[in-house]
């Protein structure tokens, strides 16, 4: 551990819809309350059963090709049409010329280079840390980069998002990616070097 | 079919079930359903856990909450259904290919919690779903399609390992002792702590055929033939090798999990207050 966390004080808890409705008339997975479905625990009388196979609405396992292919689109579905919701990214001093982009472990090493750099150059460098790579946030990242010149992206594999990146910013940046896959985590330096 | 053993099952649409014909296992859910009901148990308050296999697709035609979960996982997901609602009679059935490979150490590490289940493994000596591969559970010598020149690996000793992690019940039947099995099933539903059932099983489509044993009813046969009940058994030592052991062979009190859990809940509860 090289840092410390802090927890808040209050956690909200959500509770999800109870439900209402008689056992026999209930759906586990009812396609019709697909954002806000009711639930039903072990124990209440509904008698649910609960599958890991692919299963249709009623919570039983199914083969039938049409009900697969039909419950893996509904649950993609509940994340496409919901992606604004579920974007979540970190970032500051957007406006600076250059910009490090980054997610996971390696978002902390880019810190750290940020505040070196600044430290040193005494001026901004950008900073995006990316909490959600799917759904990909593409038009955020688009809308952050517009005045950017360079961007870094630095990543502890072979660089499994730089051409993501490369898709979703405009062709006019330059693009740079810092990649480690040795077992050692990437040092501020590393990042230093490339700028 | 008596009215009330049909009030178990999930009679309009599960039926008929995927098992082989000369399948054993539709004897252990048709006594399993049938204790339930001897029993008295509500099945509101039932929960019935499995993982993956044809022994684990017991719970899908049985009429109470199930969780038919991940291949070998059934162990843990009960541990939790118990400890969110301890008033649950929490069942878990699988095969010995579910319990004793991929989950084998959910299984030892319940057994040392004492945690209140019971464990029902069907033990049909091969991994039957996927076409008969050999399982912790084929005896040596014995054949299987990935053993086709003969097991040469030891079987597991389920009573053995039960005993040393800490379980509190442990019993043995077959599905040729069908009262007895009955027998079993009460006892073990009624005991607190982590209880085992052994029950040993035929599987004439792939491991009866591979090793020559007949058809089911042969297979059944040689089950009758071969057990011996523990309480006939004077003296341990002799029994010979190719016997089978049935009975209670494991009847122990320890304390339960979910009290000790219970207790240091309160515990830490007053402290806060």
């Amino acid at each position: 551990m090289r840092e410390i966390i802090e927890l808040p004080e209050e956690i909200e808890i959500y509770q999800p819809k109870r439900k209402k409705k008689s056992s026999e008339e209930f759906l586990l997975y009812s396609e019709e309350t697909i954002y806000d479905a009711e639930v039903a625990y072990f124990g209440e009388g509904y008698r649910i059963h609960i599958s890991g196979l692919t299963h249709r609405e009623d919570g039983f396992p199914t083969n039938n090709p049409e009900e697969i292919k039909r419950k893996l689109d509904r649950l993609k579905r509940k994340i496409e049409d919901n992606k604004e919701k579920l974007w979540d990214l970190e970032y500051q001093d957007i406006g600076a010329e250059i910009c490090l982009i980054s997610y996971g472990i390696s978002a902390r090493t880019a810190l750290e280079a940020k505040y070196i750099f600044e430290k040193e150059e005494k001026k901004a460098l950008g900073y995006i840390r990316l909490k959600t790579i799917w759904p990909f946030p593409d038009k955020p990242l688009k809308s952050l980069l517009k005045s950017a010149k360079k961007v870094i992206v630095i990543e502890m594999n072979q660089g499994q998002l730089i051409n993501e990146i490369e898709r979703a910013i405009s062709p006019e940046i330059e693009i740079v990616g810092v990649q480690r896959y040795d077992g050692e985590i990437i040092t501020p330096e590393e990042i230093l070097a490339v700028i | 079919m008596k009215e009330e053993i049909k009030n178990y099952l999930r009679l309009d649409e599960r039926f008929p079930h995927i098992l082989c014909p000369g399948c054993g296992i539709g004897t252990i859910a048709n006594i399993l359903v049938r204790t339930l009901n001897e029993l008295n148990l509500d099945k509101n308050n039932i929960c019935l856990v499995s993982g993956i296999g044809c022994s684990s697709r017991i719970p899908g035609y049985i009429d109470c909450d199930t969780f038919h979960t991940l291949h070998g996982r059934a162990i843990p997901c009960a541990i939790g259904v118990k400890l969110a609602k301890p008033h649950l009679k929490v069942i878990v059935i699988g095969g010995d290919g579910d319990i004793l490979a991929i989950g084998l150490s959910h299984f030892i590490h319940a057994a040392r919690r004492n945690i209140d289940l019971t464990v029902i493994i069907i033990n049909n000596y091969n991994y039957g779903m996927t076409g008969g591969q050999v399982s912790p559970t084929t005896p040596k010598g014995k054949f299987t399609y990935t053993t086709p020149y003969s097991n040469p690996e030891e079987e597991f000793d389920i009573y053995e390992i039960s005993k040393s992690a800490g379980a509190v019940f442990f019993a043995r039947s077959t599905t040729y002792h069908i009262a007895h099995l009955k027998n079993i099933f009460k006892k073990a539903l009624t005991k607190k702590g982590f209880s085992v059932v052994e029950i040993l099983s035929q599987c004439p489509t792939l491991y009866g055929r591979l090793n020559r044993l007949g058809d089911a009813v042969k297979m059944l046969e040689d089950f009758k033939n071969r057990a011996v009940n523990i309480s006939h058994i004077k003296e341990p030592m002799k029994i010979p090798p190719d016997k089978i052991v049935i009975g209670v062979l494991l009847d122990r009190e320890r304390e339960e999990y979910c009290e000790k859990y219970e207790i240091l809940r309160r515990m830490i509860d007053e402290k806060r207050d």
